[in-house]
């Protein structure tokens, strides 16, 4: 069949003029904000600091706490998250159909709630004075307080985002046991694997694919979470829970500091794309 | 029944209940007068109905606010869905270079912190006259929600043969018209479904919305933080507004539920 040749640049066009400038310019101008010492409640003149802010990073004592909290918390929810889901999707792969999607509902229902409202859920719910969970765990004689307890805040961020978040592992993880074909598990089956075996030859190197691409966006997102964390503990206690973007935050509305601001900025922006590399060549299924 | 059928209802139960048990909470503290909210042990079941709605709808700003984010939101919907239907059709069906890099790039900005952006963009919003205003939200949420829309509805329409388009070529249609003609009719469901879920993440944003707005185009997801005061937090009207985010976040989710794992993965696990 004889086919027209073109080529139709301008089906992007709306794209790219739409994520251009929202993406590309905040990123040059933050770049450019960052080389200067810019602070805005400062009487102090704004002048050109070079890669001071940069250099000034390694330095930081609360820049070096929000990344190793952050790193700590974004592997724990990886851990928790593909533990549960990995049992979520066993669940649901040999279950009836109706019981099955009845399931799949209640576990898409977490997925597209407001992150605020679940920051707010899960503030009624852990709050020394209201909630009901200090309450029930007082009663078992367990003293949980996230207002105070750093361990305890922490737990709390974790399980709030494992709440949020362990269906789309779930269902990420659903679609490669689905994509297994019949045949390899009925001839497992003849030869006498247990059922452990099976699990462990048969089917866990099979879908390592959406483990991994499972774990790396629960990680990329986690290391950049924001409205949840800041809704039920706002950080605290003292900068426990004042991951990454929480302290950019308090550096750049508190502070007021942009110079600097920026710099972490462009640098958690940079780690995040590394990670958005290796996510990228994961799910294009292409080799290194 | 088996054993194992038997367990698999004990777990059912345990994931509805854990799922389920935040939202009721909220619920029935949005129903509490102020003296259960703080009452020991808390009231599971109240019975004196307080309506917390009342304050923050009627008589403060809220009803405003829930308007200004459904505004924002359609209005996103309308600038993302026509052009992820553009570019979502070119990745289908052309062979275009580049257009690896366009998909790295989308992935990046869909990725990428969105407290990274929050200096710059105040920056020039202030600057530029856009802070504040419906149309500087609109026009930023699709920073997220371009990529989510164009990967889920390039994923519908390779789900459609070519030799439609071909069929359509053929009977002397061009690019626009094939589009037109052939794909978005047999898109239907998945094109609904999409703005549906770009709809709900324009809705549910927060940080951008605090920081770029103050009382005109405030949006009701980020008055939310408003009700923790230095005098104390105001439970029962936060659990009020809330309660209202989330209905119709739920309610959108249970009917798009195919498509919100696409969306949410850029379209590496089909839903």
């Amino acid at each position: 069949m004889p086919r027209i040749r073109f080529r139709p640049w301008f089906l992007f066009l709306p794209l790219i003029i739409l994520l251009g400038p929202t993406s590309i310019i905040p990123f040059v101008y933050a770049i450019y904000i960052s080389l200067y010492r810019y602070v805005v409640t400062s009487p102090m003149p704004v002048i050109f600091v070079g890669i001071n802010n940069y250099v000034k990073l390694f330095y930081d004592g609360m820049f070096i706490n929000a990344l190793w909290r952050g790193l700590v918390f974004a592997i724990s929810c990886v851990l928790v998250e593909s533990a549960i889901g990995f049992g979520l999707a066993l669940l649901l792969w040999g279950m009836s159909s109706r019981l099955g999607s009845f399931l799949r509902v209640m576990l898409c229902i977490p997925l597209a709630a407001p992150p605020i409202v679940i920051g707010t859920m899960w503030k009624l719910m852990f709050n020394p004075d209201v909630g009901p969970v200090p309450f029930v765990l007082r009663q078992l004689g367990v003293d949980f307080n996230i207002g105070t307890s750093e361990v305890d805040a922490f737990l709390a961020t974790l399980f709030m985002d494992a709440w949020h978040w362990t269906p789309l592992v779930t269902f990420i993880l659903l679609a490669g046991l689905l994509a297994i074909p019949k045949e390899m598990l009925e001839v497992a089956e003849v030869s006498g694997a247990s059922t452990s075996q099976r699990l462990r030859y048969v089917i866990l190197p099979l879908i390592t694919q959406q483990f991994l691409i499972a774990s790396l966006i629960r990680f990329m997102d986690a290391l950049r979470i924001f409205d949840e964390v800041w809704m039920l503990t706002g950080g605290g206690p003292g900068i426990s829970t004042q991951y990454l973007c929480i302290y950019i935050y308090r550096l750049v509305l508190t502070q007021w500091d942009l110079g600097y601001g920026s710099a972490l900025s462009i640098v958690a922006l940079y780690i995040i794309v590394g990670f958005s590399m290796i996510l990228y060549r994961l799910v294009r299924g292409g080799r290194w | 029944m088996k054993v194992k059928d038997v367990l698999r209802y004990v777990m059912v139960a345990i994931v509805t209940l854990v799922v389920l048990f935040p939202i009721y909470w909220m619920v029935i503290t949005s129903l509490k007068p102020y003296v259960e909210i703080y009452s020991i042990p808390p009231v599971f079941f109240p019975l004196n109905i307080e309506n917390n709605y009342y304050r923050p709808f009627v008589k403060d700003v809220y009803f405003k606010y829930l308007l200004n984010s459904v505004i924002i939101a359609l209005g996103n919907v309308a600038l993302v869905i026509p052009s992820a239907l553009l570019a979502a059709y070119g990745f289908s069906r052309f062979k275009v270079r580049r257009s690896e890099d366009i998909y790295f790039w989308a992935l990046t900005c869909r990725m990428a912190p969105p407290a990274a952006f929050i200096v710059p963009l105040y920056i020039i919003y202030t600057r530029t006259g856009l802070f504040d205003t419906h149309l500087g939200l609109m026009l930023l949420y699709c920073l997220f929600n371009l990529p989510l829309a164009t990967w889920t509805l390039k994923g519908a329409i390779d789900a459609i043969p070519k030799d439609l388009d071909d069929a359509a070529l053929v009977d002397g249609c061009g690019t626009l018209s094939t589009l037109r003609r052939v794909i978005i009719p047999l898109l239907g469901p998945s094109l609904a479904a999409t703005a549906i879920l770009v709809f709900v993440f324009a809705f549910n944003e927060y940080l951008f919305a605090s920081v770029l707005t103050a009382t005109n185009a405030r949006t009701i997801t980020s008055g939310l933080s408003a009700f923790i005061t230095v005098v104390g937090i105001e439970w029962g009207e936060m659990a009020a507004v809330g309660t209202v985010c989330l209905i119709p976040t739920i309610i959108a989710a249970v009917l798009v539920q195919k498509y919100i794992v696409a969306g949410l993965t850029l379209g590496a696990v089909k839903g």
